[in-house]
């Protein structure tokens, strides 16, 4: 038997009497053994400090996704409830006239209406204090006192020089609040392509898009995406999805 | 309940997440009624699970009866008590017979003092690639046999695992011979 070997039997409790007394004489009488079997003891007692640390490093980072989720259940919470229930009305009349009206035309540019919101600032809160950079606050700023043509253009700026993902679903955003939904269909394609953690908002958003551009089969086919999800919108796409098919 | 004993002892830590956040908003319920603050409530419990899983490792949870949410709720508590203590707040009168009950050492978990050689061997280790010290980790410390790290790991076969572990000792006493 190889030392190392021995020496893991030994730890692991696993040595046959046998084995035992042999490994006894070797700690006796060979000084390298001897050493050997210190160093896989504090070995042990080391990796141990070092993998709960590592656990504590672990725990502050499931703390710090919590914080994240509790803050944007709220502020979003407290904002989409009316949303919701108006959603539900409108969804209500929207099927109620469908079918009873016009059984045949579906009014996609109703639907949008009263299905789009401008998606809130969830960026600039949550990483604010890390970034300060001027631009991206105006851009903001602007986005959320409704002068959605402005932010357009600086989020479109913001994106060419910084290349982060979310500054497209915010282009994109501020260009469906003035109705421009053509240009924001391949801003938000991108967007989901490029999969950052606000990808799932972009699909709702894109599912929107291209209905009110009448692309109802890429909008059935996202919203599908959105509810097997279900991370995002679950709720308001089975209801739209509904209206659709 | 097996399950969550061998993620305990198993899996890599950011695994225990499901475990950590399972527990978490009942522990803060059940803390509501000491007076302390939301953070170190959050500190307790962050030691607490510490002290779970030492104590999964060590194979005390084994046999235990109690769930493991009783068991990690035990020494939560025990550590309320003790925090409270230290920060003068007076323990009511009837968690005061409680707390005599639990205070009880087979709950505490401290981190070990290390010698200086342990604490040198420590920078060592840190020097280590990444893999290696995993490696080591799950063996010396997690206690998992060859087998079960070849598939935690993801490894080819056990050979593969035992002649990188031989390795990485191997690394690990040249860095304690000739410190860079």
């Amino acid at each position: 038997m190889e030392q190392e070997e021995r020496i893991d039997k030994y730890l692991k409790g696993e040595l046959t009497q046998n084995e035992k007394d042999q490994f006894d004489d070797l700690l006796k009488n060979d000084p390298a053994f001897r050493s050997d079997v210190t160093l896989l003891k504090d070995l042990k007692v080391v990796s141990g400090i070092e993998d709960r640390e590592e656990l504590r490093k672990s725990m502050k980072t499931f703390e710090t996704k919590i914080d994240t989720k509790e803050n944007k259940v709220i502020s979003l919470f407290g904002k989409y409830k009316k949303i919701l229930v108006a959603a539900s009305i409108l969804l209500l009349v929207a099927i109620g006239s469908i079918t009873f009206l016009r059984p045949f035309a579906l009014d996609t540019n109703k639907l949008y209406a009263s299905n789009f919101e401008p998606y809130k600032n969830v960026v600039t809160p949550i990483i604010r204090g890390e970034n300060t950079e001027e631009n991206e606050v105006m851009a903001f700023a602007s986005y959320e006192s409704e002068n959605y043509k402005l932010a357009a253009a600086q989020f479109e700026t913001l994106f060419e020089t910084t290349k982060r993902p979310y500054f497209l679903l915010y282009q994109a955003n501020a260009l469906m609040a003035i109705d421009d939904a053509k240009k924001a269909i391949p801003l938000l394609e991108q967007h989901i392509k490029l999969n950052d953690q606000l990808a799932e908002r972009g699909k709702w958003y894109l599912a929107l898009a291209y209905l009110k551009e009448k692309r109802k089969k890429e909008s059935i086919a996202i919203l599908k995406e959105i509810i097997q999800k279900g991370v995002f919108k679950k709720g308001s796409a089975t209801q739209l999805l509904k209206v659709l098919d | 309940m097996k399950e969550e004993l061998l993620t305990l002892k198993k899996s890599h830590n950011q695994a225990l997440e499901k475990i950590y956040n399972e527990y978490r908003s009942s522990f803060l319920q059940f803390a509501k009624k000491y007076e302390l603050d939301h953070d170190s409530v959050i500190d307790v419990y962050q030691d607490a699970f510490i002290a779970l899983r030492e104590h999964a490792i060590q194979g005390k949870l084994d046999n235990i009866k109690s769930s493991v949410k009783t068991y990690l709720f035990s020494i939560g508590k025990y550590m309320i008590y003790d925090l409270l203590r230290k920060q003068k707040k007076t323990i009511p009168y009837e968690h005061s017979v409680e707390f005599k009950e639990t205070a009880d050492e087979e709950f505490f978990f401290e981190e070990p003092e290390l010698t200086s050689k342990q604490q040198l061997l420590r920078q060592y280790f840190k020097n280590l690639g990444k893999r290696c010290q995993e490696m080591l980790t799950l063996f010396y410390y997690r206690g998992l046999t060859i087998d079960e790290i070849t598939e935690s790991l993801g490894y080819e076969n056990k050979n593969v695992v035992k002649s990188q572990k031989s390795r990485c000792l191997k690394s690990l006493k040249e860095l304690i011979k000739t410190p860079s």
